[in-house]
């Protein structure tokens, strides 16, 4: 670049050349300005970084501090499912260097429950990558990381341990080998379960692990004794609708999931069954409810065998006369329960059916429900609707019946059932029957289990009311002669129920302790009598020999209740 | 020279300075790697304590729990009799106090018990009449007396 210097003393350029003179100035003076400036800018903004927006050495935690899966744990906070840090021993067959024979032996000396020869295959496999065992504890782990061969690999799973195996199976479920849900409460809460959000936080059931084991034991002792098929229990709270307890025998064990062969069948939601005369409480609710029942001292003509439609409707304890209302019930009249039901019509009865949950599946949040099986509409005639009042011809799960026992001394109100723990006041719910009917219900309970066919149910100063039912077991549409459903529905304590336990038995055979007889008030009674003095002081009921529900007004004048 | 003393004092502070910041620094990293074990340490705590609280959980599980009481302390639910609603229920338990003791009426001649072993009886006599009888007897031994009878002559 040539620089042109202008001559000197030219009047226009001299004045030009102050101009770029004074400019060049001020850019040095800016430019300067800028230098000094700049460095505290920088100071600022790196006190900035290291002061206010630096994450602290503290917050970072140290890997593994949320669990991969959320706890579940019962309404007391005690732990039902929960995931530990488990090895899965895999092997590259290719890559084995040392002799399979003798490592196999080797590997199982320390497993202990896989064989020999199984671990052999697994070593001898044609694949890339097998696995020869999972669920592997540390310390075993260790010791055949410690056998050095190359081949072999260790991984860290996250495994879930049921810590009460068995118990409550059917209801927390079990995940597969990925750790997904797959069955019960595991499957239903999956995303809930696993998701980083939330799964910091355990999963609260309304469970009572306590209530439920006393129910389990119960049952199994019952099922041994009776060499039943299987025997299903719910303990419901009447008011929230909170499921406190749930069995269903036969179980099985969560933590190792299909291995006695069985597929789990959770009887309780998902068993559907007749559950014969408990259904005769809902029908007389209708009738009160209705007014077809215009008076407890109503008599009804049960003094011979009913004949409808080719069918003949007949009582097991006969008494061949005519019944009043609680006769009716404390004898389980199936004549009675009959006209009632013929009085109340197939509409509203359907009606009732359908406000009480019969009509589709329990509302509740487990994987494992089913419809239950009413008659088609075109098929429900005056003797489908008969025999529904006494609980034939209607199959629905144990779930349903305990639901309805529920909205029937509740006060009169449905709610659905939750196997999660309800905080705070009870959802609002719907009424289905009035809270008159609800009064003379419990009494007509409690009288049933004073001096009726549910006496041995009668827990002494737990104030318990409880129907019967005995079912003969139906398989495909066809009576197995000989084989009972037996059920038991019950509510404690009747001055103020709180607690709904409903107990089926699946084709009990009779034994000594219940002298043969294979009927719900000889076999299924005495385990509730059993049950509750155990379960109620849990449940924070107390028992009082003082206080007990006025049942004089259903009895005909001048009797009193049998002792 | 004045010179070179300013550059010396200058040299020194700014010396004195990084040697100063650099120990802050130091320490500050010391405390550091310290938090981070102590950390590592509690996170392999909190696992051991997982692990530990399984096994306590799967081995004190209901079913094992409920096995011990049937087996070993064979403890059942309480009765509804045995609830307590009030203070006056509860006093109601006090023992009454007992009765009078009866009277005792003596007996001229009691029968004997039937194998009472034999007893020495030694009597310290009173002082004003030392006389000591040692008397020896067999139940049934005397036939026709109903009971044998050792007395005493005090002196009375």
């Amino acid at each position: 670049m040539v620089a042109v210097v202008p001559p000197l003393g030219a009047g226009p350029i001299a004045g030009q050349q102050q101009l770029a003179r004074a400019q060049a100035r001020q850019r040095l003076g800016v430019l300067l300005l800028m230098f000094v400036a700049l460095p505290p800018v920088l100071a600022l903004r790196l006190t900035d970084l290291a002061v206010f927006e630096a994450t602290a050495a503290a917050a970072v935690r140290p890997a593994a501090s949320a669990p991969p899966r959320a706890d579940i744990v019962d309404r007391n906070g005690v732990e039902l499912a929960r995931t530990f840090e488990a090895y899965a021993i895999a092997v590259e067959p290719r890559k084995l260097a040392s002799e399979p024979r003798e490592l196999a032996r080797r590997i199982a000396a320390i497993l202990g429950d896989r064989s020999e020869a199984a671990i052999y295959d697994e070593l001898t496999h044609r694949g890339s990558f097998r696995y020869i065992a999972r669920r592997v504890l540390p310390a075993e782990a260790k010791r055949i990381n410690d056998l050095g061969e190359p081949a072999i690999e260790l991984r860290r799973e996250g495994e879930r341990l049921y810590p009460n195996f068995a118990l409550a199976a059917h209801l927390i479920g079990y995940t597969d080998d990925r750790g997904t849900g797959v069955y019960g409460v595991e499957k239903t809460f999956e995303s809930r379960l696993s998701a980083p959000a939330t799964r910091a936080t355990p999963l609260r059931l309304a469970l009572d692990i306590r209530v439920q084991q006393a129910l389990d034991s119960e049952l199994r002792a019952l099922v041994a004794d009776q060499q039943a098929e299987g025997a299903a229990g719910v303990v419901v709270d009447a008011t929230s609708g909170e499921v406190v307890a749930m069995v269903s025998l036969p179980d099985f064990n969560p933590n190792a999931p299909g291995k006695d062969g069985q597929p789990a069948f959770n009887k309780a939601s998902y068993g559907r069954y007749e559950l014969g005369s408990t259904f005769k409480a809902l029908t007389l609710a209708s009738g009160l409810d209705t007014g077809v029942i215009t008076s407890m001292s109503k008599t009804y003509d049960a003094s011979a065998p009913l004949s409808i439609a080719g069918f003949r409707i007949r009582d097991d304890h006969a008494l061949n006369r005519w019944l009043t209302v609680p006769e009716i019930f404390t004898h389980s009249s199936n004549i009675g329960t009959a006209r009632i039901a013929a009085e109340i019509g197939r509409d509203r009865q359907k009606a009732m059916l359908e406000a009480l949950g019969f009509t589709r599946r329990v509302e509740i949040e487990l994987p494992e429900l089913r419809d239950p099986q009413l008659p088609a509409w075109s098929n429900w005639g005056e003797l489908a609707t008969m025999t529904i009042a006494y609980g034939h011809g209607i199959t629905v799960t144990p779930l349903h019946l305990a639901s309805a026992y529920a909205t029937l001394v509740n006060g009169g109100i449905y709610r659905p059932l939750t196997v999660l723990k309800r905080d705070g006041a009870p959802p609002a719910g719907r009424r289905v029957f009035s809270a008159g009917t609800s009064d003379e219900m419990r009494k007509l309970l409690r009288l049933t289990a004073l001096n009726g066919t549910a006496r041995f149910a009668d827990a002494a100063g737990y104030r318990v009311g409880a129907k019967t039912g005995t079912a003969e077991k139906n398989e495909n549409g066809r009576y197995i002669r000989g084989a009972n459903v037996s059920t038991l529905a019950a509510a404690f304590p009747m001055d103020a129920p709180r607690y709904v336990v409903v107990v089926m038995i699946d084709n009990p055979r009779g034994s000594k302790a219940s002298a043969g007889f294979k009927t719900a008030g000889m076999v299924v009674a005495p385990v509730v009598g059993r049950l509750i003095p155990r379960i109620g002081p849990l449940l924070g009921v107390t028992p009082d020999a003082s206080r007990d529900l006025d049942v004089s007004s259903l009895l005909p004048t001048g009797t009193k209740v049998a002792e | 020279m004045r010179n070179y003393l300013g550059v010396t004092l200058m040299v020194s502070a700014t010396i004195a300075t990084a040697v100063a910041s650099y120990s802050i620094n130091l320490r500050v990293a010391g405390e550091r790697a310290q938090l981070r074990k102590l950390e590592m340490t509690l996170a392999d705590e909190a696992e051991r304590i997982h692990a530990l609280e399984n096994e306590r959980l799967t081995r004190a599980r209901m079913p094992a729990v409920e096995g011990w009481n049937n087996q070993v302390f064979k403890m059942a639910a309480p009765a509804a009799t045995q609830y307590l609603r009030s203070p006056v229920q509860l006093a109601a338990f006090i023992a009454p106090p007992p009765p009078p003791p009866p009277v005792q009426y003596a007996v001229a001649a009691a029968p004997a018990p039937a194998a009472a072993p034999v007893v020495e009886v030694a009597y310290a006599a009173p002082a004003t009449a030392a006389r000591v009888v040692k008397a020896s007897y067999r139940a049934g031994d005397a036939a026709s007396s109903t009971a044998a009878t050792a007395t005493t002559d005090p002196g009375n």
